[in-house]
């Protein structure tokens, strides 16, 4: 992770008597997210509070088991002069190629795993009070260059298929009933819509609102830095951009003007540590998306994918970073497939969370899958269905819009 | 369960997965499981001198399901209905070293995991199947090509190592050809067939004299750059100039051995799903278009082995600490797992081999089909290949 890493925060500072306790390899890892406790989603800080209490000896025999296998790692002495207590980033960047380079990243992997398994999975006191809702909306200009697809395959065998949803106002009612979501559990970063396009009107307050063309101008920021390193001799190849963007700041790809610094930092994370979100709207969605389940836990989500771009040589994107190749409607019908899959499985990952529901739904041809606990699994209902009666079914808001009818393609 | 143990495991899950695919796709004689009784005959190694061998691997790993699992097999055309009836498919291939696409293709040469830094500008430590088969067999530069990408893969075809000097192949990165010193496109309207690099967006810097000249290659394979420039126009990607390289350098000197690097593939790493099942799409018609040069050539029909070989995998969708497709960092069980495709004399039709193997099992098999050891090679060479 990358914002603020250099800036030591009071948890730090609390917690070091800790990390200095523990191998190195850990506490580095422990220290860049204590490091950045400041920027991190409520949900993510309790997560890190709660490893930092397990950590706390006495420990359990699993979380022991655990430590000791980071203690079994032969860090490299040269990785060991490194100071993990101001740049612990910058430290595990080089702890993660010596661990490859010396044969060590499974022993890694084994002993990061045990340490997941060393904490309760089910956290009653972070039990969501609302029920988590992710929908996914398939842009009706995503389509195939031939008959209508079927869609949703990989997920079909997770929940009910219903080859025929309309809606009357499409993204304008799942916008509204995410706002009327958000408006009866007003909790701060609970409620997200994420679009590969861009939002024509205004927010919720209470809505979290990324979207792709949204960060433009802080995407053609970060492409032209690329251009700029890739052109200066002193830039050290891939490995070298790679740790400058370590101490990349929201302000250095102009996200300044971002009054949350929680969101500034989250904005800045995405677009640098995701590989291709700054050129591909579908990928700027999948991974946001991922990133905002993974980190803020939201209760409700819309993400929209849209067309993204044709595929054009890094050479010119980085080049020419103000200039959008035109889209390609047929790849990002593929990708957003994929994406909604992929959009499932980070659902499901939350931990604790069995009671979550699962909506995708392509709004051009009226394919939608919905999967939840009392959906029946590997369906399929062939009724005409309204989107707004399948949301309803969840949660039933006060929500006011009139829309005509739209006919299914 | 130790982490070889659980590698083990669902390597062999997906060995299994593969297996069963294959027998439910082409019916009971593919399904033919070769076991250690049951060896192909070795009378190709009678006659090592007429022996010929084309590599190719896949520079940016695929995973099984876009590839040979029931859902993936809409991508794979050529390789299912056209090259496995006439091969061998090894379901279980295992790389146990570092998951970066120069270092793991570098370690498929060689035969040794090799731990260099993916991203810098070095030549492989030990010894490469070129090397032990120029040496040992005292053949010329040019009787073993590459043909690479250009992402750091110039120092591929000669190690550093001092016993080898002078002994590596001829490295043709076709990009090059095209390309300014600086890299950018000296043709216009050509840009889209340099792209080579997926994984950063810059590439590390490459020192320069360690590759034959451009101005060089393209005289020794009797190509006028104009005439080049006029005929990349007509292909969509660096993978399709690569295998258009591989034709002539196959037409002029009629190599014993030929290493194709593909990297189309690796366009997985922009997370654009959609690029990187087109990526696999253009590997596969690659590989056939491949064997029917081979088979339509004199020079290599009938005497020439065709290895088809990922360098690795890619990360799962389920594993948390990766993003699916798009990379290949957690070093999971499936990222790890791949497959071969094997053709020629010698090996035994519509088979498949269950037993693992491991990437570095290649070189030295490379080395016996050709008639050589690789005596410092690590992996062992696949029986199954008739060795």
């Amino acid at each position: 992770m990358i914002a603020f890493v250099q800036k030591q925060p009071s948890l730090a500072l609390q917690e070091l008597p800790l990390l200095r306790s523990l191998p190195i390899a850990l506490a580095a890892l422990m220290m860049q997210q204590v490091a950045r406790a400041e920027v991190m989603f409520p949900s993510e800080k309790r997560e890190l509070e709660t490893t930092l209490a397990f950590l706390t000896p006495p420990r359990s025999a699993a979380m022991e088991r655990a430590v000791q296998g980071f203690a079994a790692l032969k860090v490299p002495a040269q990785i060991r002069q490194l100071n993990w207590e101001s740049d612990a980033a910058g430290f595990v960047e080089k702890l993660t190629a010596a661990l490859w380079s010396t044969g060590q990243i499974d022993a890694f992997r084994e002993a990061a795993k045990l340490l997941i398994l060393a904490q309760p999975s089910d956290k009653p006191e972070n039990a969501t009070k609302t029920q988590r809702v992710v929908i996914v909306v398939l842009d009706k200009r995503l389509e195939s260059a031939g008959t209508a697809p079927v869609l949703f395959r990989r997920l079909r065998a997770h929940g009910t298929f219903f080859p025929m949803v309309h809606s009357g106002c499409g993204m304008e009612y799942l916008r509204s009933w995410v706002a009327a979501r958000a408006s009866a559990d007003p909790e701060p970063y609970a409620h997200w819509e994420i679009s590969g396009d861009a939002f024509q009107e205004t927010t919720h307050a209470q809505v979290v609102s990324l979207s792709f063309y949204g960060l433009q101008a802080a995407r053609r920021h970060l492409l032209t830095l690329f251009n700029t390193a890739r052109n200066s001799a002193i830039t050290g190849g891939p490995e070298g951009l790679r740790r400058s963007m370590l101490y990349l700041k929201p302000e250095d790809i102009g996200l300044a003007a971002q009054d949350d610094p929680v969101l500034r930092s989250f904005a800045t994370d995405v677009l640098i540590n995701g590989s291709g979100t700054q050129l591909y709207s579908t990928t700027f969605v999948q991974w946001t998306v991922r990133e905002a389940l993974r980190r803020a836990q939201p209760r409700t989500l819309l993400a929209c994918f849209a067309p993204r771009s044709q595929f054009a040589s890094m050479d010119a994107r980085l080049s020419h970073p103000d200039v959008e190749p035109p889209p390609d409607n047929s790849g990002s019908l593929v990708d957003a497939e994929m994406g909604s899959y992929l959009t499932y499985i980070n659902l499901r990952r939350i931990s604790g969370d069995t009671d979550a529901l699962f909506l995708v739904w392509h709004e051009g041809y009226g394919q939608a899958l919905l999967i939840g606990r009392d959906v029946p699994v590997g369906s399929q209902d062939t009724s005409r269905k309204r989107l707004e009666d399948l949301l309803a079914d969840v949660w039933n808001g006060s929500i006011e819009l009139s829309c005509e009818e739209e006919a299914l393609t | 369960m130790s982490q070889t143990t659980q590698w083990s495991r669902i390597s062999a899950e997906r060995s299994y997965d593969r297996r069963e695919f294959l027998r439910g796709l082409s019916g009971a004689a593919l399904a033919t499981t070769v076991s250690s009784v049951m060896m192909p005959q070795k009378l190709w190694a009678l006659n090592p001198d007429r022996r010929k061998t084309v590599v190719v691997t896949f520079g940016g790993g695929a995973r099984d399901q876009e590839t040979f699992a029931l859902e993936g097999q809409e991508n794979i055309p050529f390789m299912l209905k056209e090259l496995l009836p006439q091969g061998a498919f090894f379901t279980q291939v295992v790389n146990r070293g570092i998951l970066g696409h120069y270092v793991a293709t570098a370690s498929l040469a060689t035969g040794v995991y090799e731990r260099f830094n993916n991203f810098a500008d070095v030549a492989p430590p030990n010894p490469t199947v070129f090397e032990y088969f120029r040496k040992a067999r005292r053949r010329p530069t040019t009787d073993a090509w590459v043909i690479a990408p250009s992402n750091g893969f110039n120092r591929i075809g000669q190690s550093s190592h001092a016993l080898y000097s002078g002994q590596g192949a001829s490295v043709v990165l076709p990009k090059r050809l095209l390309a300014h010193a600086d890299g950018s496109a000296a043709f216009t309207g050509l840009e889209h067939l340099l792209n080579d690099n997926y994984e950063s967006p810059i590439q590390a810097p490459v020192a320069l004299g360690t590759e034959i000249g451009t101005q060089q290659i393209a005289s020794m394979l009797k190509l006028s750059m104009t005439d080049f420039a006029a005929h990349a126009t007509t292909l969509s990607s660096p993978d399709e100039l690569s295998l258009f390289i591989a034709r002539r350098v196959m037409r002029q000197f009629s190599p014993s051995l030929l290493w194709v690097t593909l990297h189309d593939i690796d366009v997985a790493h922009t997370g654009a799903f959609s690029l990187y099942v087109d990526g696999i799409r253009r590997s596969d018609k690659i590989c056939a278009e491949l064997w029917n040069a081979i088979q339509s050539d004199p020079e290599y029909k009938d005497r020439t082995n065709l290895l088809i070989i990922p360098d690795f995998g890619r990360d799962s969708d389920t594993d948390a600490g990766g993003n699916g497709f798009q990379h290949h960092r957690t070093g999971d069980a499936l990222s790890r797992t791949t497959w071969m495709v094997a053709l020629g004399p010698g090996i035994r039709q519509n088979t498949v081999v269950d037993r693992p193997i491991e990437s570095i099992d290649l070189a030295p098999s490379v080395a016996a089909l050709l008639g050589c050891d690789a005596p410092m090679a690590l992996g062992r060479p696949i029986r199954e290949l008739g060795l």
